[in-house]
């Protein structure tokens, strides 16, 4: 993340960290310290297993994420938006893989507001206007309108469907 | 006579390229029918970077509507189902059922005729050799986009029935973001209705369903002044979900291969900064613009579902 790798260590780093969940979470792990000595996490992200997929949720906690800047790179930072790229897609199995942690919940306020009648889901503890209605929707919720209606094109087959369900098994 | 000999050479070898994109132009156009026509059935593989998942695939046409069953084999046996204009996504683990409802859409076109011959704008289209896919000697299509704002299809058809048997999604630097691959297909026939059903129902317990009512350009509010180059506007659809008082708006964009939805919600929280994410080989980009929030989703690079998103305005009235 901070660019000291060299191009060729980065994808057998990536390799080794896709591999290893125990890796994945330790990194996982210092970016959360990082984030929370940076204040810019209410320490949320971690606990949020839940969230695997509800990567916009995550997105209004902490984008994963390269900051976009609307400038042309050089070349030399093309290697670490590689890196960057791969890991924002990494990190969805991190938070798929924090599923035991759930019970801490910050604003997983996604359920609830889809579920009123869940009795058993943690309330958020987002005080004022705060019931968003994005939070509502997984993820898959706009993957899956994305699929729907870009079913415009044919080409793409019957099998995109998966898509939306996609990397939400084994985690529990 | 040296350049007359050279300039044949040059316009012959135009004419094969050209050959070559009508040719697999014909092809694509046989894939686009196929998947909607074709009653088949079968499982595939899906596998993207550290993911990979077998499923099951049904899918018929029956009465002119289309049904579709996919069901994963491999841990929790997630479900989607397609009956006509209506899918639904069931996350067994989620004990969640995610209903999208566009019965009340006109079916929209597919793929034109016209838009894909506006194909050869945005990608360079040419047949490949044959390659053998679920025990079928499958004709390959390599599609090479013309700029960074697409990625590469490779895709293997069954060259009798035109059902596309194996696709991959191909990244800036030709590693593979994702590809759908048959291991077992049954082609034609009709299939068993039992394959077709639904088998979540009675178990559910969250239903999350939104309907989707078409909209005209003129009732949309929003302008997008920055279109990614080669996307067009599919269409746009006011979404409505029973337990949230807000509607929301859906637009969809497409290049005729590669699609970007555009959300559009009211929000009421203070969002941080612009970010982006990913899932898979889509890209999801979200900001917020006065009120509202923005969220853009698209299996295109980064760069452009940030154009997108980026040159959406409000319509001053």
């Amino acid at each position: 993340m901070d660019g000291e790798l060299e191009p060729q260590e980065i994808t057998a780093t990536l390799d080794t960290l896709k591999h290893d969940p125990s890796l994945r979470f330790d990194w996982a792990t210092f970016h959360q310290i990082g984030d929370l000595l940076r204040r810019e996490s209410d320490g949320s992200l971690a606990v949020k297993g839940d969230f695997g997929v509800r990567v916009l949720s995550a997105l209004e906690s902490e984008p994963t994420v390269l900051a976009p800047a609307r400038v042309r790179r050089p070349d030399w930072q093309q290697p670490l938006l590689a890196l960057a790229a791969s890991v924002a897609g990494i990190a969805v199995v991190v938070w798929v893989g924090f599923g035991e942690f759930e019970q801490t919940s910050g604003s997983i306020a996604s359920l609830n507001a889809v579920t009123p009648s869940a009795t058993n889901v943690t309330l958020s503890n987002q005080s004022g206007p705060s019931s968003r209605p994005a939070d509502a929707r997984s993820l898959q919720a706009y993957v899956l309108a994305h699929q729907a209606h870009g079913s415009a094109n044919a080409i793409a087959g019957n099998t995109r469907y998966i898509r939306t369900v996609l990397g939400v098994k084994e985690n529990r | 006579m040296r350049l007359l000999l050279f300039i044949a050479v040059l316009m012959a070898s135009t004419f094969a390229s050209l050959a070559g994109a009508t040719e697999g132009l014909v092809l694509l156009n046989k894939i686009a029918t196929a998947a909607r026509a074709l009653n088949y059935t079968g499982a595939f593989v899906y596998r993207r970077a550290g993911h990979e998942e077998t499923s099951s695939i049904a899918h018929a046409l029956v009465d002119g509507r289309e049904i579709e069953r996919i069901v994963v084999l491999d841990g929790s046996p997630r479900e989607v189902v397609r009956q006509g204009q209506q899918v639904s996504c069931f996350l067994p683990e989620e004990d969640l059922l995610i209903i999208e409802d566009q019965s009340r859409q006109q079916r929209f076109p597919a793929l034109l005729p016209a838009g894909l011959s506006d194909l050869t704008r945005y990608y360079s289209v040419k047949p490949g050799g044959k390659s053998r896919v679920a025990g079928i000697d499958a004709q390959t299509i390599i599609l090479e986009p013309k700029d960074a704002l697409r990625y590469a299809h490779e895709l293997w058809m069954d060259p009798i029935s035109g059902l596309l048997l194996k696709s991959t999604l191909l990244g800036e630097r030709g590693q593979i973001l994702e590809s759908f691959s048959f291991t077992q297909v049954n082609i034609g026939g009709v299939v068993d209705p039992a394959a077709l059903r639904p088998h979540y129902e009675s178990s559910v317990h969250k239903v999350h369903k939104v309907r989707s009512d078409e909209m005209r350009a003129d009732e949309l509010g929003w302008n997008f002044k920055e279109i990614p180059f080669g996307f067009r506007k599919l269409n746009a659809m006011k979404r409505k979900n029973p337990n949230q008082g807000q509607d929301s708006l859906q637009v969809v964009f497409s290049d005729g291969l590669a699609a970007i939805s555009v959300f559009i919600e009211p929000s009421l929280v203070t969002e941080k900064e612009p970010g982006i994410g990913s899932f898979g080989p889509m890209h999801v980009y979200r900001r917020k613009a006065g009120d509202f929030r923005l969220i853009v989703i698209g299996e295109v690079p980064a760069d452009a579902v940030r154009r997108l998103g980026d040159g959406i305005e409000r319509k001053l009235r």
